[in-house]
């Protein structure tokens, strides 16, 4: 019911915040202009607003393609019926936002490629994000069969220690998937003994252990093709190791609404499935503009300041 | 009645009030549709809490920080006591207590009792001080931090010293070259052009040479070594420029994630 | 013995991981210690919440300041430890038995998970990005020349990623495409940023090979230091 009331009240709620706000940010400006303080909870607020008004409004914007997540969406796409891939989620709920539509993207290109997923994690929350990203892709396929299609071997503490020594010896540090039953017994893992006989590896993560790390201990001493993908604030510390220690990057929600977009074109079935990352970029837009306009803002009041000083010296 | 005591009390019923409008009372099956009213309504109210911060420190946000250290405190040791020790190190040490985690046993290797003896080790920082048996536990951080700093070593010197050398050296400073004729006639400011290619390439050796050389403190940074050192601050700039427009936009994203959550699955203002 | 045995234990481990890349045989001995590794690991888990624990419970008995909430975090951590060491509520046990995924959907592990950790792991988070407007209002100025390459390159990237630098720069011809906005985003990340990430990186690899060698070699002892020595 409250959604039909907010529905009805839609256009005009809309437009009277859009004015109210737009007021509100030339208030901002006088007050930079005249140079006095403006209380921080007052941006907070600003700030607030600005999110809430775009999400609440649906903004939808189209995303741009780059080469450099192309590259993991075209290897995939490379890649015979039955080859194997792993992924690897390292990241906790708080990552999720970002990453979570780049794992669910990924699984449904792959499954639906009929390539064979083994799922894994670095990070203790992570066994709870692949229940979520498995649910999540099982929605497009549901006659997955566990073990023939995909399984999920779960977390094993020891970070750098971990990736180390599965470069080399898999069954090592996993014997057993997350249940118990030996790797021995899971199609999906027939012949493989160490990363690199995966056809490629994916890593989905948010900081460390993470992505840097699967680079330093698996793809360098075994070789394996590698790309990932990465929370906004870790992509730019990745880029040296761009193109040639992992072939692609999809960054923060950019990257995997560019993901998203890539797999709807290819495979139109998926236009039905929520797009939770392209969601994301219309009030990314918004929330960068106001931060923007902030730091106008700001400049403006330094310089202005800066003049009234020179003036009376 | 003192607010102490109110407070907690009327919270509790506005969020069963929230729990029971969440429910879906014609749902086929009960204990999941409590459960689902449950995590959205705990989800919001501590979304909430949260939030509260931004106006000032309060005790709805001292509960919710609170109750995250204990709930992931725990969290982290269940995960690790089922994964590590249950599905790893128990099925090579003892055959009846894998049998009973439901794990199977996996072949006995005696030195895995190696490991389980520098934990339980670990362990004896815990114990009072008075007994002054903290001091072993060394034993165990020094197994830590000389695996730790091993690991280091190798990977450093491949992956982000050589590889990086390697892969700033391989560069081409004249890409696609076929002779300055060509280069003229074919000139643009295209992204995909021979002139940004090369330029870039440029930007990139340059760069990484002035970075370091920005990070080198043995000499005084004056004359045409100061210089450089200069190009190398912009470039960190520039590096630095960059990861903040990406803080910003990860940053962002949560927010519109947690929004999302609000005005969708709580209020359900937005289909 | 208290000194001695445990830089005996940092010489050999870390001795034993850097020589095993360099002869092959000992790989596997590399291997058994990083097994060790992640099974002491769990046990620092087992520290954290034994020390947590230790904490407020001394909270709690000696009443001391915002005792009540060292409660909460008790409750917290007894209830989430119970639902997680017995798998309570796991519908894979009535099948697998204690073998159960302990994260399997609809556990009341993973219940209470999603239901609080998630939401307060991911609010704390996003509570930065209001931080970060505040912080940029307040100090992000072109004071010098340094903060204004930073202030240009932050408002490129942010432009870039969006569509309004899309559209704002949309109208370049293909020749000076260099300059559209997306572009001149993608070219900061990918070249001028990378160029400062890889002396960064290649300085700080430098910094970890050094000390990581001190420490194995036992020069760099503070690690062992502190304490009842």
């Amino acid at each position: 019911m409250l959604l039909a009331v907010t529905q009805g009240l839609g256009p005009v709620f809309s437009w009277f915040f859009w004015i109210t706000f737009a007021a509100g940010l030339g208030w901002l400006l006088w007050m930079s202009i005249t140079g006095r303080e403006v209380e921080r909870r007052i941006i907070f607020l600003f700030m607030g607003l600005t999110v809430s008004g775009a999400v609440l409004a649906g903004i939808i914007l189209p995303v741009q393609e780059t080469t450099v997540v192309r590259n993991v969406f075209d290897t995939i796409e490379g890649l015979s019926e039955g080859d194997r891939v792993l992924l690897s989620l390292d990241y906790d709920p708080s990552g999720a936002p970002e990453l979570e539509p780049m794992a669910k993207a990924v699984s449904q290109h792959c499954f639906e490629k009929k390539l064979k997923i083994c799922y894994m994690t670095l990070w203790g929350t992570g066994g709870a994000m692949i229940t979520d990203v498995i649910a999540l892709a099982k929605v497009d396929f549901p006659d997955l069969v566990y073990g023939d299609d995909y399984c999920n071997v779960g977390y094993r503490a020891g970070n750098e220690a971990v990736l180390r020594v599965i470069a080399s010896d898999f069954r090592k540090t996993f014997p057993t998937d997350v249940s118990g039953t030996s790797l021995d017994s899971l199609s999906v893992m027939n012949g493989i003994l160490n990363c690199a006989d995966f056809k490629y590896i994916v890593a989905i993560g948010s900081g460390r252990p993470g992505i840097k790390e699967w680079v330093e201990y698996v793809v360098e001493p075994s070789g394996a093709l590698m790309g990932s993908g990465a929370a906004a604030v870790s992509a730019p510390q990745l880029y040296p190791y761009y193109p040639q220690q992992m072939n692609g990057m999809m960054g923060g929600s950019k990257g995997a609404s560019e993901y998203e977009k890539m797999l709807r074109r290819v495979y139109p079935k998926f236009k039905s499935s929520r797009a939770q990352a392209t969601e994301i970029m219309g009030p990314q837009t918004v929330a960068h503009v106001f931060l923007m306009l902030l730091i106008v803002f700001a400049n403006i009041s330094y310089f202005l300041a800066k003049k009234r000083k020179g003036a009376s010296a | 009645m003192n607010r102490k005591v109110l407070i907690p009390i009327a919270s509790i019923i506005v969020f069963i009030g929230f729990v029971l409008l969440k429910l879906d009372w014609d749902g086929a099956d009960r204990t999941h549709e409590l459960w689902e009213a449950l995590e959205v309504t705990a989800g919001g109210f501590l979304t909430l809490m949260i939030f509260s911060f931004l106006y000032k420190d309060n005790a709805f946000y001292k509960f919710a920080e609170h109750l995250y250290v204990g709930i992931s405190a725990a969290y982290w040791m269940c995960v690790g006591f089922w994964s590590n020790l249950a599905q790893q190190a128990i099925p090579h040490l003892s055959q009846s207590l894998s049998e009973a985690l439901g794990q199977p046993f996996l072949g006995y290797i005696w030195h895995y009792w190696i490991p389980v003896a520098l934990g339980l080790i670990l362990l004896t920082r815990l114990l009072p001080e008075s007994m002054k048996i903290g001091w072993i536990s060394k034993w165990t951080l020094a197994f830590i931090v000389a695996s730790t700093a091993g690991l280091f070593i190798t990977a450093n010197l491949q992956a982000n010293f050589i590889a990086q050398i390697a892969s700033t050296m391989s560069l081409p400073l004249l890409p696609d070259w076929t002779g300055f004729g060509d280069f003229l006639s074919n000139f643009d400011l295209s992204y995909e052009g021979q002139f940004v290619k090369m330029f870039s390439n440029w930007v990139i050796i340059i760069g990484v040479i002035s970075g370091l050389v920005y990070f080198f403190f043995s000499k005084e940074h004056t004359g045409w070594f100061g210089r450089v050192s200069r190009l190398g601050i912009w470039v960190l700039m520039v590096t630095f420029g960059a990861a903040f427009g990406y803080t910003v936009m990860g940053r962002v994203s949560l927010l519109v994630g947690r929004l999302t959550f609000l005005f969708r699955d709580w209020a359900g203002v937005i289909g | 013995m208290k000194r001695t045995i445990p830089i005996l234990i940092t010489f050999i481990t870390g001795g034993i991981i850097v020589l095993a890349e360099f002869i092959p045989p000992w790989a596997i001995l590399r291997e058994h210690v990083l097994i060790y590794f992640q099974i002491i690991a769990v046990f620092a888990f087992f520290l954290g919440g034994g020390s947590l624990l230790k904490i407020n419970c001394q909270k709690v008995v000696r009443k001391r300041e915002d005792w009540q909430f060292a409660i909460v975090t008790l409750v917290g951590f007894f209830i989430m430890l119970a639902l997680g060491l017995f798998k309570m509520g796991n519908p894979e046990m009535v099948d697998l038995g204690f073998a159960a995924d302990l994260n399997a959907s609809g556990s009341w592990f993973k219940n209470v998970f999603d239901a609080v950790k998630a939401p307060l792991s991911a609010s704390m988070y996003s509570l930065l990005a209001f931080f970060i407007a505040s912080a940029s209002y307040r100090a992000f100025r072109a004071k010098n020349s340094d903060a204004t390459v930073l202030l240009v390159s932050a408002f490129i990237i942010l432009l870039g990623q969006t569509f309004v630098g899309v559209v704002s720069t949309g109208w370049m011809p293909e020749w000076m495409s260099f300059f559209k906005v997306e572009n001149l985003s993608l070219w900061l990340l990918a070249k001028a940023n990378l160029a400062g990430q890889r002396a960064i990186l290649i300085g700080i690899a430098l910094g970890i090979i050094s000390m990581s060698l001190r420490v194995i070699l036992g020069i760099e002892r503070t690690h062992l230091s502190g304490g009842d020595e």
